[in-house]
């Protein structure tokens, strides 16, 4: 089937015209960068323009709820970021979207709520920001004139990580930042001091890995 | 309905702009172009055969020269060297030499790139030869030696029974309905493995690809095998028509063309042996058989867990279909008991009932109770694999396909379990 015949079906199947799913077929298909045109045969495609077209065809009609099986695997991060639009141009439009995916990184970008599963079991659920709160903000980003040695002998340190610019400091206690950070700025500005809760990345192994 | 309507349109019009299906239109009418090809051409370049004819007999001579005719010619040469000289300038097939003393007798020298030569006549010619002389010898009157090879005269009448009746069927028939029935058991045939492998291929394609589940959120399994299944149907009926359309159109042409060896071939077959009563039952039987069949595939291919197990999704249809195919090949030559039950068992019944009953085996009453038998088996069939499929088409099995249908029948008794009043 050509790329039009194929997503015209799945619009027509949920309720859509025709006409309409072919007027706004363009428009989609620039949205995702599909390398193609409409005409084109589907076999044709490589397998990345292949899932976008799967992906349109499950779009086009604007669906009130959505699930999407890894949409975001084999994805690079260009095309990463072009579902991710997709998937807010929808929930803009009132859909619920449900979606799977391992990559923690558009988890945190788009997801409202997540609910994580280990052996069939769940081990996580709920909104992000409450999820990350959950672990107290032990994460902190800093660069300032204390050295490695300095931080780690902090009360309360758990790890001090060297990074491309400044240290990741793992925190037992949140309060032990409140320390550092007037030790940090003793002597005036530093350029960075950021205490968060830990990545979704991080507590994705911390739960998979007890 | 308007879902239905869409899956429908998407089988019909898809399949009907693919190579594949114009190949499965084209391909018996491209062969059937050939044949009637090679037939007429055959027809065309055969030149008479002659023979040249050596003997001291006169009579014998006359004789040979009488029978000659455009398929073979006698030629008379004096001495057996100017026999064999034209021969060798390939202006004879061959040279019979005859002798009359002591016995009559006679020998044959053909070229083995001559055209093909009769023996069957010149040695009918030879022994009427024979007998006369004997029949001299012995003082025989011409009329004595009629009575004395006289044979009893020997009749055949063909008929069939036809509600207790007996109606009589001329040769000429009997050979037109038997060769109808059976052209019609092949186009059966040919029909079955087309259509019924579509549609596995169809579902097993949907289903493997995982495209399934993406379809089934907009419509049920019910709506979706029904779409198919009319889609299939429109195909078959379009086939048809184009069939029907390109036999009248070259009937009509052949007839206007000068006399050719295909028309008269034609001319040859007594058509009205084609009743409309026998066009319509070999219409009927074609529909419900295929549908059979192509229910049969929608059930298989529902099966599957991946597109490699297309091919097994399509075997059990097959090896049905030759099985049907061969009962026809066989039955058409003359029948056997077991074979007459056969032909009513549904699937079976498909190929072999029109081959039957164009060869004048079965009555009208009983082709359409195995037609009756077979429409009611298709609806109950039907209605199962409905219910089948339902639960075949989002489970999928790395066993094969077996294990597949023994873990929907599972399923299926579990959701009675669960779900006891039906929805």
């Amino acid at each position: 089937m050509t790329v039009a015949d194929q997503i015209s079906f799945f619009a027509e199947l949920h309720g859509m015209k025709r006409a309409e799913a072919m007027a706004n077929l363009d428009q989609w298909l620039d949205q995702f960068q599909v390398k193609g045109k409409s005409s084109d045969l589907i076999k044709d495609l490589s397998k990345g323009n292949q899932q976008k077209v799967q992906l349109i065809a499950a779009m086009i009609h604007m669906p009130k709820f959505i699930i999407l099986d890894e949409p975001f695997s084999g994805l690079d991060p260009v095309n990463a970021s072009l579902l991710e639009a997709g998937i807010r141009r929808l929930r803009d439009a009132g859909s619920a979207i449900i979606y799977s995916s391992h990559d923690m990184g558009n988890v945190e970008a788009i997801s409202d709520q997540l609910v994580m599963l280990k052996n069939g079991e769940v081990v996580l659920s709920g909104k992000l920001d409450a999820i990350r709160e959950q672990f107290g903000q032990t994460r902190l980003h800093i660069q300032s004139p204390l050295t490695q040695q300095e931080l780690q002998a902090f009360p309360g340190v758990v790890s001090v990580t060297p990074q491309s610019r400044g240290f990741l400091v793992k925190l037992n206690d949140p309060q032990v930042g409140r320390d550092i950070f007037a030790a940090a700025t003793h002597q005036g500005y530093i350029p960075e001091f950021s205490q968060q809760a830990p990545s979704l990345d991080e507590i994705f192994r911390m739960k998979v890995e007890a | 309905m308007k879902k239905m309507d869409v899956i429908f349109r998407q089988v019909f019009f898809k399949n009907l702009k693919s190579k594949t299906w114009l190949w499965i239109v084209l391909g018996p009418l491209v062969l059937a172009a050939v044949f009637g090809g090679v037939f007429w051409l055959m027809n065309q370049t055969n030149q008479t055969t002659r023979i040249g004819v050596v003997t001291s007999s006169p009579a014998l001579t006359q004789t040979f020269k009488a029978n000659s005719n455009d398929d073979q010619k006698y030629i008379s040469y004096k001495t057996p060297s100017a026999a064999k000289s034209a021969l060798a300038a390939e202006k004879l097939d061959g040279v019979l030499t005859i002798t009359n003393h002591p016995t009559l007798e006679a020998s044959l020298m053909k070229r083995t790139d001559g055209e093909s030569i009769d023996r069957n006549q010149l040695q009918t010619i030879l022994a009427q030869a024979h007998t006369k002389e004997v029949a001299t010898q012995l003082n025989l009157t011409p009329a004595q030696l009629q009575q004395l090879f006289a044979t009893p005269k020997f009749t055949t009448n063909n008929v069939t029974v036809d509600n207790g009746k007996l109606v009589t069927r001329s040769a000429k028939s009997q050979a037109s309905g038997s060769a109808a029935g059976f052209i019609v058991g092949l186009l059966i045939y040919t029909f079955v493995i087309s259509y019924a492998s579509m549609m596995a291929q169809e579902i097993g394609t949907e289903k493997g690809s995982r495209i399934e589940e993406s379809i089934l959120t907009a419509i049920t399994p019910q709506a979706q095998f029904f779409g198919k299944l009319l889609g299939i149907l429109a195909l078959m009926a379009t086939q048809i028509a184009i069939y029907a359309v390109v036999g009248l159109a070259s009937m009509v042409i052949l007839r206007q063309l000068p006399s050719n060896p295909l028309s008269s071939l034609i001319g040859q077959m007594n058509l009205s042996s084609i009743t409309p009563n026998m066009l319509i039952f070999s219409l009927a039987f074609f529909f419900v058989g295929t549908l059979t069949y192509t229910v049969l595939a929608a059930l298989t291919g529902s099966l599957v867990a991946n597109q490699e197990q297309i091919g097994q999704a399509t075997t059990p249809i097959v090896m049905l279909g030759m099985v049907g195919y061969f009962g026809a090949l066989i039955v058409s030559s003359g029948t056997l008991p077991i074979l007459n039950i056969a032909s009513y068992v549904p699937f079976l019944s498909t190929m072999m009932m029109p081959v039957r009953l164009g060869a004048g085996q079965v009555s009208a009453l009983a082709a359409w109770s195995a037609f009756g038998i077979n429409l009611i088996f298709l609806i109950i069939f039907t209605w199962l694999t409905v219910k089948l499929y339902q639960t075949n088409v989002l489970s999928y099995s790395d066993g094969g396909i077996l294990k597949a249908f023994k873990r929907s029948l599972q399923l299926q008794r579990t959701a009675r379990k669960n779900n006891p009043i039906k929805s």
